[in-house]
């Protein structure tokens, strides 16, 4: 009898074991750690250059696909270079490998999720005090080499951005940079939002108005397809190519 | 019928007041343009992208010449007119004033004859002045700022591709060379009252700020009004830059327009081929 109870004892132990070994593999290390190892291979990135095609589809936005150069650099530098009119998505458009730089963000393990088959872990990510424009991420990361293979960010304002990601890897001479291929961000705008303009108490279709509109708050849900080519790394672009040069580009920082 | 449109063509180009709208716009385009190439341009598109620059970041010379040359031609619409009327309101009124209608009307030649004559050199003087002003905000505005896609902000965002564009903006402006023809020819009638020029400029512009008010403001009496009065028509030479042109209202547009035009001319004609002529 005492036999069978100390096998038992035995078998539950056994079980707990086994059941906090494959909870500590799940998360075997910190979420600070995971994203510390996302942004290691970047660490020498110290700029890029890339070509984009865009297909835009949201509401209100009736536009030709477009084609733009886009130049990043260390620690947010952005500049876009088109002819065209080119909205590129807040926090999802540029690719930011240090978008989610622990020192600079809170991060939390949620749950451990399959996403298109894949087994994936989904953190949130909270930016730091200079962000004021998101309020947080929800970050998938897995695959191998691990990587974010999803992103949903939430504004303050309400806009909801789900981006999917997939990666090529870049040859640029010893080098070997993971670097996207396409991203596919689905916008969903908040409801009920009302600009100024569409509170004013005259009539806006009228003939004096037309012409000197203003786009209004977006609603509803919109789509925005980018694939990534020739990519260029660490070719020392010059700071000056980041101010507001409003004559054919834009830039942001 | 030739000679007599030279001669008035003479009469309207050799006065000093003809060119008052030339030097009013030749001004105040160049001095716009500069401002905006002199940092107005980034204030304009902060203000203008405010609202979509929390979710994107805007790339690309949009705010080019042709959207600079295409906001122009909005934002002065209801300056044009006052320009218009200062020459259409002196072809009839401008001789009673100067009493030269006895002398003018002792020639073999009719009323009708005369007046039809007055009335298109108004027509000439109107197209001349709005291609001007289009041609001088176009011109500039492409030097100052280049070329690009044109972003049309009506009903949303809409984008031209630039090899589109001097086809539509050709288009757009006849239509509003059209639109400009009803105002000259309403203050050609009122011209056709009084002897006192004065007086059509007035009462051109009071029936073109009432008719915007009625037309902008969203009561339901206005708003049933709206249909007849022709001011509502004046942006027929914006539709042309929807997605698609929604031709059948530019045609519709286009029969009204020039159903007002020669309303009005046509009861200029009776009642001045009526009138006692006393001076």
């Amino acid at each position: 009898m005492k036999r069978a109870i100390k096998v038992k004892a035995l078998f539950i132990i056994l079980l707990l074991i086994l059941f906090i070994s494959i909870t500590v593999s799940a998360q075997e290390s910190t979420p600070q750690q995971v994203f510390q190892a996302i942004i290691k291979p970047y660490q020498t990135l110290s700029d890029y250059t890339v070509k984009i095609q865009a297909k835009v589809m949201v509401p209100g936005f009736r536009m030709p696909d477009f084609a733009a150069d886009l130049y990043f650099k260390k620690p947010d530098k952005l500049h876009i270079e088109t002819k065209s009119f080119a909205p590129i998505p807040r926090n999802s458009g540029f690719f930011d490998p240090f978008q989610f730089d622990p020192g600079k963000n809170r991060i939390t393990f949620i749950q451990a999720v399959k996403l298109d088959g894949m087994q994936a872990e989904l953190y949130k990510v909270e930016p730091g005090e200079s962000e004021t424009r998101v309020r947080f991420y929800n970050v998938w990361v897995g695959g191998t080499p691990r990587r974010i293979l999803q992103v949903e960010n939430h504004s303050f304002k309400g806009t909801k951005a789900l981006v999917k990601l997939t990666y090529k890897n870049v040859e640029q001479g010893h080098e070997n940079w993971l670097m996207p291929e396409k991203a596919h961000i689905h916008l969903t705008f908040p409801e009920g939002m009302q600009s100024q303009d569409n509170s004013s108490f005259l009539i806006k279709d009228n003939p004096v108005a037309a012409g000197r509109g203003k786009p209004e708050e977006m609603q509803g849900e919109g789509d925005i397809y980018i694939s990534y080519r020739d990519w260029h790394i660490n070719t020392g672009l010059d700071d000056s190519l980041f101010q507001s040069i409003m004559k054919s580009t834009s830039s942001t920082h | 019928m030739i000679r007599l449109i030279w001669f008035e063509l003479i009469k309207t180009f050799t006065r000093w007041r003809t060119y008052i709208g030339f030097i009013a716009f030749g001004i105040i385009v160049p001095l716009v343009v500069t401002g905006l190439k002199l940092g107005g341009q980034d204030s304009f598109k902060r203000h203008l992208f405010s609202l979509l620059q929390n979710d994107f970041i805007i790339g690309g010379n949009v705010l080019n010449g042709w959207f600079f040359g295409f906001f122009f031609m909005g934002a002065l619409w209801v300056h044009v007119p006052v320009v218009l009327t200062i020459v259409a309101g002196d072809q009839i009124a401008g001789e009673g004033n100067a009493g030269t209608f006895r002398f003018l009307l002792t020639h073999s030649v009719s009323r009708t004859r005369i007046i039809t004559a007055k009335f298109i050199v108004t027509l000439i003087y109107t197209a001349v002045m709005v291609l001007f002003i289009g041609g001088l905000t176009i011109g500039l505005s492409l030097c100052a700022f280049g070329g690009g896609d044109l972003l049309v902000i009506r009903k949303g965002i809409l984008v031209i591709q630039e090899a589109r564009l001097p086809y539509l903006f050709l288009i757009a402006y006849g239509l509003a060379t059209l639109a400009m023809f009803v105002v000259s020819s309403l203050c050609f009638l009122f011209s056709a009252f009084t002897d006192n020029p004065i007086g059509p400029i007035i009462a051109t512009m009071a029936v073109i700020i009432v008719s915007i008010i009625i037309i902008s403001l969203p009561f339901d009496l206005f708003q049933a009004v709206r249909p007849y009065l022709f001011v509502n028509y004046f942006d027929a030479w914006q539709k042309v830059f929807d997605d698609p042109v929604p031709w059948d209202i530019i045609s519709m547009n286009i029969a009204i327009l020039a159903g007002f035009m020669i309303t009005f001319f046509l009861a200029a004609v009776v009642y001045f081929s009526r009138k006692d002529i006393l001076s």
